[in-house]
């Protein structure tokens, strides 16, 4: 019983119980709780917004509660705070770890925690004489079957010398578990810096790009593809999950489904979201569209304006219905905000 | 098994607590506690009363009041009924919430269960440690130095 009253408690009030006695410091502490913890908060629609400087979380089942401030060793970590001057990528979000890039180096963080854990350098960059690293794309997850987390990071280097254009690629795995990177066989396609951010389904990052789904099992090592229906043509999409399915969005907010027969695969077209305001059609120049998952049960589309970053249209793939949500309490940022599913959780990070 | 096959609507059942107080209610709203359902389908006399013998006639009383209220079918939108739930919770002090959690446990009551649920927590996640180890009576089984390095662990956890 005191397991499920704590179970619903934010992380703080957690972090301060666990010296109320010894059997409450275990009960917080050990793994099944923390999942049982996570898997309550994670019903929340909660996304964390990242814009230079600051984090921030808000809950799109409260839309009127302000958007909270989040830890963030920028603000609190002079040391750290001279590299990522230099800028920095949200990777990615999972059970409440949020994975940032710099230029070079990685660091996971547990906003709720305050804990954060860098990582390791990459294996020695450039094995090749004359090449250069030009462009990265990485992608953080969990894997469920080996228990731990993951980054796998596309790494393209281009050869410099004698204005001749030659690139290599090399794919690196980091595993949170051995604490370092690894090389391991590049995909089966080229290089692609444009693709969509992932989303976890059947222990595999699924993105999309090139027309192309594209899959890693974060297990097996396994690369798939499969191509996105021929209808999207070269439109952008990205992927959402709602209970357990892939589902695909597109610019224009097409939604397909992906139907599973057995090992074939197909796609089905399910409906199209009409847009509300239309000054917030994607022809217009002065519009950022960017639909993005939440939750993982939802699909919210963000369709802001330049003037009004801070308002979104929530498109419910359930329901199918729309509404406008206005996100209170945000700096003023006109470059506007990243965004990523997140809900807050124990999981520790230990160094 | 009872042959007299009279309209549900009318049964009446009787639900005795452990301090032997008896309640006539209406079988619609005892039908509420998944435990009382199956007791009701493995007895012979329907007019016995169902003993619910972790459970005080104080405590009893407010499980119906809750039963009753969800029970009955009336105009009420979803938005007044989450309003009288939260009235109904907010009336009781954290002793009543336990007993009462324990018995929506007991009893089987979803709704209530998970109702209870969140308003003792959020009645206790702003207290402090000591706070909460008088409310649910829990001995403090660290040393002055062990306590003191758990909360240098997460000192900002600690602040308000």
């Amino acid at each position: 019983m005191i397991t499920e009253i704590l179970s619903i408690l934010p992380v703080k009030s957690l972090l301060r119980f666990r010296c109320v006695s010894k059997s409450w410091r275990e009960l917080i502490d050990s793994k099944d709780f923390v999942n049982i913890h996570f898997s309550k908060s994670n019903s929340n629609g909660t996304v964390i917004l990242l814009s230079r400087g600051s984090l921030h979380s808000f809950d799109f089942h409260h839309p009127e509660r302000p958007a909270t401030q989040l830890w963030f060793p920028v603000n609190t970590n002079k040391k750290e705070e001279d590299d990522f001057e230099d800028g920095y990528n949200l990777v990615g979000s999972c059970n409440g770890l949020v994975c940032f890039e710099g230029l070079c180096y990685y660091v996971v963080y547990n906003p709720a925690t305050r804990t954060f854990k860098q990582l390791p350098k990459q294996k020695k960059r450039c094995k090749f004489r004359g090449y250069q690293l030009v462009r990265r794309r990485n992608m953080f997850g969990y894997d469920s079957i080996g228990d731990d987390y993951k980054v796998i990071s596309f790494i393209e280097y281009e050869y410099t010398r004698d204005n001749i254009d030659k690139r290599k690629v090399k794919t690196q795995l980091y595993s949170m578990k051995a604490n370092s990177w690894e090389i391991i066989q590049k995909p089966p396609w080229k290089f692609n810096l444009c693709h969509s951010r992932c989303v976890i389904v059947d222990n595999s990052l699924h993105w999309t790009g090139e027309k192309m789904m594209r899959s890693f099992d974060l297990n097996t090592r396994k690369y798939e593809e499969m191509r996105l229906p021929e209808e999207i043509g070269q439109e952008a999409s990205r992927l959402a999950v709602l209970r357990g399915h892939l589902h695909v969005v597109t610019d224009s907010l097409d939604v397909w489904t992906l139907n599973k027969d057995g090992i074939e695969k197909s796609w089905s077209w399910l409906f199209r979201y009409s847009l509300v305001c239309p000054e917030n059609t994607p022809s217009s120049f002065d519009v950022m569209l960017c639909p993005m998952p939440i939750c993982g049960m939802k699909e919210i589309q963000g369709c802001t304006t330049k003037k009004e970053v801070d308002k979104i249209n929530c498109y419910d793939l359930e329901s199918q219905a729309i509404r406008e949500v206005k996100i209170e309490g945000l700096p003023c940022e006109p470059l506007g905000f990243y965004a990523e599913s997140w809900a807050e959780s124990l999981v520790p990070l230990v160094d | 098994m009872a042959s007299t096959s009279t309209s549900t609507l009318s049964r009446k059942l009787i639900l005795k607590s452990s301090d032997g107080e008896k309640f006539e209610v209406d079988e619609n709203v005892a039908m509420q506690s998944q435990t009382i359902k199956h007791m009701i389908e493995d007895l012979d006399d329907i007019n016995s009363p169902i003993p619910v013998s972790i459970v005080t006639g104080t405590i009893l009383s407010k499980v119906i009041e809750y039963c009753k209220k969800h029970a009955t079918e009336d105009s009420d939108s979803d938005e007044q009924l989450k309003q009288w739930d939260k009235e109904y919770a907010n009336n009781m002090d954290l002793n009543t919430l336990y007993y009462l959690l324990l018995a929506a446990n007991y009893m089987e009551i979803k709704g209530l269960l998970e109702l209870i649920t969140q308003c003792v927590a959020d009645m206790i996640k702003g207290k402090s440690p000591e706070e909460i180890r008088a409310h649910f009576n829990i001995k403090n089984d660290f040393t002055p130095q062990e306590e003191a390095n758990i909360r240098n662990e997460n000192p900002w956890a600690f602040e308000n």
